[in-house]
């Protein structure tokens, strides 16, 4: 059981974004953050894992098969939805994607709700989604990624327009999405304190590849940061918790 | 203090279990709200389904010809009984005319509907993106006697090209969306240069034409339901159905990719063939209706935004409500195109625009622009 990326590649014509890429084996229940400079290849190697081909099917596989469309959730860090539908409504049309019939299936709408509220976003049931403000679309897309209990959580950018209050909702639940189903998260995130805070692994990417790799209160440090992102900082020890503070 | 303890106790566990039946009670009306929206959405359809049927019996009862009610229904349900003359405006005018109506306006405001959730784009609809134009040009190539397609007859040499220019154009369209690296604004801007193009060629047309060909082509572009016929009528009536059964099988994929394309893709949809599938649809229903009647503008574009801000953007319902305004409205246009002047049917891409853009501006001041 596990998830791993092994010598990805991905190249716009001339320009290469990652150069044959292998991270360490990332296993069940394990949140990853991915971290770097702006075009370093983040989104990018989400992306690969978002598509239904990919030039060598093996570069990313999940259980030793190459991972599949049906395995993953995904929350694009273009999280705006510009269709006149309502939450509930977009809940179960992912919830019947594959389905043959129009018919809904049976609790669908009560299955949407109970994810909804677990989320902390039931106040959103009935709210039509182009109507939503940055931060409560990026929430529901989170409930739209995990409303078919993908075992591969991809999620780009997923706390970028939240305040701090739902930002810690936001991962609380992903950790415990990922702990109860023994699911895997990947996901790119700015904020060195929260990737700290909330990731088991940490993936630092720089120069079109993996810079380190590791738990996050071991491999980000000023040298790493001054490396990757070409920063002064210093780091705190706060309560044994380590708290990155930048000097400029 | 024991007593104490036992009365906090107590009081936390009560206020639990408030809690938690105020939870309960707020999923109850949560789910009442979103069935309630869903019976209102049934409800909008049986409307509009009434209102169609309601249109389409009044646009057979309206005629420049002076028949009564008591003639009209008498005429309908025991020809036998009627004049030949009575027989010949109802069975061979009136009936042909109404009929296509509720077709032709339900055909292209689907096709409306859907490329503007293929493309996500809402100024997508037949006539923004040149198709209702190259209908015009193909007919124009024929009135000039430029071309001629062999092997068809005579009358039908101008519907012939119009439809084969038609489903050219939305080919073309269908290809440029398919390409990857032109975004969909690409695929508009295309659509837009289409239809300039066309118009040009058209123009240059029209000069080169005769007197005679000019005023054919003239009347031919203004789109009239007078070229309505039981065998259009009859192949519109067995394709339309079938059309629509493919689009509404795939309705989730529909409503998802609206949602967003990057969800879609992830969500193993295969965004290129369904756009691709569903653009070639859309250019057949396209290409019959605009070569049937002509062009008829708006339709396209009104019909699907009244339905999506009446009913939302769940494919299921979005796509029957958008058949049914478009059969409606064009059923108006229909009726008065024949009662504002008396004796004279005026054309009818002029009372689509009266009765369609007042309603639709109606909309976009009440609903702030917002589909």
């Amino acid at each position: 059981m596990a998830l791993n990326i092994n010598q990805l590649s991905v190249a716009f014509g001339n320009d290469i974004i990652l150069d044959n890429m292998s991270i360490p084996t990332i296993y069940p229940g394990e949140m990853v953050s991915l971290i770097g400079k702006n075009g370093a290849g983040k989104s990018t190697l989400l992306k690969q894992m978002t598509k239904r081909i990919r030039p060598n099917a093996d570069s990313i596989t999940l259980n030793a098969k190459p991972l599949t469309l049906n395995d993953i959730g995904y929350l694009p860090q273009d999280h705006r939805v510009s269709a006149n539908i309502t939450v509930i409504e977009l809940l179960i049309t992912t919830m019947h994607v594959d389905a043959n019939s129009l018919f809904t299936k049976a609790k669908s709408a009560e299955k949407a709700l109970t994810l909804l509220d677990k989320i902390g976003i039931f106040h959103l049931a009935n709210k039509i989604c182009s109507e939503l403000s940055g931060g409560e679309s990026q929430l529901v897309g989170l409930a739209q990624a995990v409303v078919n209990q993908p075992s591969v959580l991809i999620l780009d950018e997923p706390t970028s327009a939240l305040d701090m209050h739902n930002q810690f909702m936001l991962l609380e639940y992903v950790k415990s999405y990922t702990r109860e189903h023994n699911a895997y998260a990947l996901m790119v995130i700015h904020d060195l304190n929260l990737a700290i805070q909330y990731s088991d692994k940490v993936a630092a990417l720089h120069n079109n590849n993996l810079f380190a790799y590791g738990e996050p209160s071991r491999i980000i440090d000023q040298v790493l940061i001054k490396n990757v992102f070409n920063v002064n900082s210093q780091i705190i020890q706060l309560e044994q918790h380590p708290v990155v503070v930048a000097c400029l | 203090m024991k007593q104490s303890m036992t009365l906090s106790d107590s009081a936390f566990i009560e206020q639990g279990s408030v809690k938690e039946e105020s939870k309960t009670n707020h999923l109850t009306d949560a789910l009442t709200i979103h069935h309630s929206r869903l019976k209102k959405k049934k409800v909008a359809l049986v409307v509009l389904f009434f209102l169609s049927l309601i249109g389409l019996i009044a646009d057979v009862l309206i005629g420049s010809h002076g028949l009564t009610l008591g003639q009209v229904i008498s005429g309908v349900f025991n020809p036998a009984s009627s004049d030949i003359v009575t027989q010949t405006i109802i069975w061979d005018i009136r009936m042909p005319m109404s009929l296509m109506a509720p077709f032709v306006g339900g055909a292209l405001a689907i096709a409306g509907a859907q490329m503007q959730t293929t493309l996500n784009n809402p100024l997508a609809d037949p006539y923004t993106f040149g198709v209702s134009a190259s209908a015009g040009f193909g007919a124009s190539l024929v009135i000039t006697h430029i071309v001629s397609i062999p092997y068809i007859p005579e009358e039908y040499q101008i519907a012939s090209m119009a439809f084969v220019m038609c489903m050219l154009t939305t080919f073309m369209i269908a290809g440029i969306s398919s390409i990857k690296r032109i975004s969909i604004e690409g695929v508009m801007l295309f659509g837009v240069a289409t239809m300039f193009a066309y118009d040009g060629m058209l123009t240059m047309m029209q000069y080169i034409a005769t007197e005679t060909q000019l005023q054919t082509l003239i009347f031919w572009q203004m789109g009239s339901l007078d070229r309505g016929s039981w065998g259009k009528i009859t192949t519109l009536a067995i394709l339309l159905p079938i059309v629509m059964a493919i689009m509404m099988k795939d309705a989730w994929k529909l409503s998802s990719l609206k949602v967003g394309l990057e969800r879609a893709e992830s969500m193993g949809i295969n965004v290129k063939q369904l756009r691709i599938k569903t653009l070639l649809l859309v250019s057949l229903i396209t290409s019959l209706s605009v070569s049937f009647v002509g062009a008829i503008g708006f339709v396209g574009l009104v019909g699907p935004h009244i339905a999506r801000m009446i009913l939302g953007e769940d494919q299921r319902f979005f796509l029957p409500a958008s058949f049914l305004l478009g059969a409606v409205l064009v059923e108006l246009a229909s009726i008065a195109s024949k009662s504002v002047m008396p004796g004279i049917i005026l054309p009818l891409t002029v009372m689509m625009s009266a009765v369609g853009v007042p309603f639709f501006i109606f909309l976009i001041i009440k609903k702030g622009g917002k589909f």
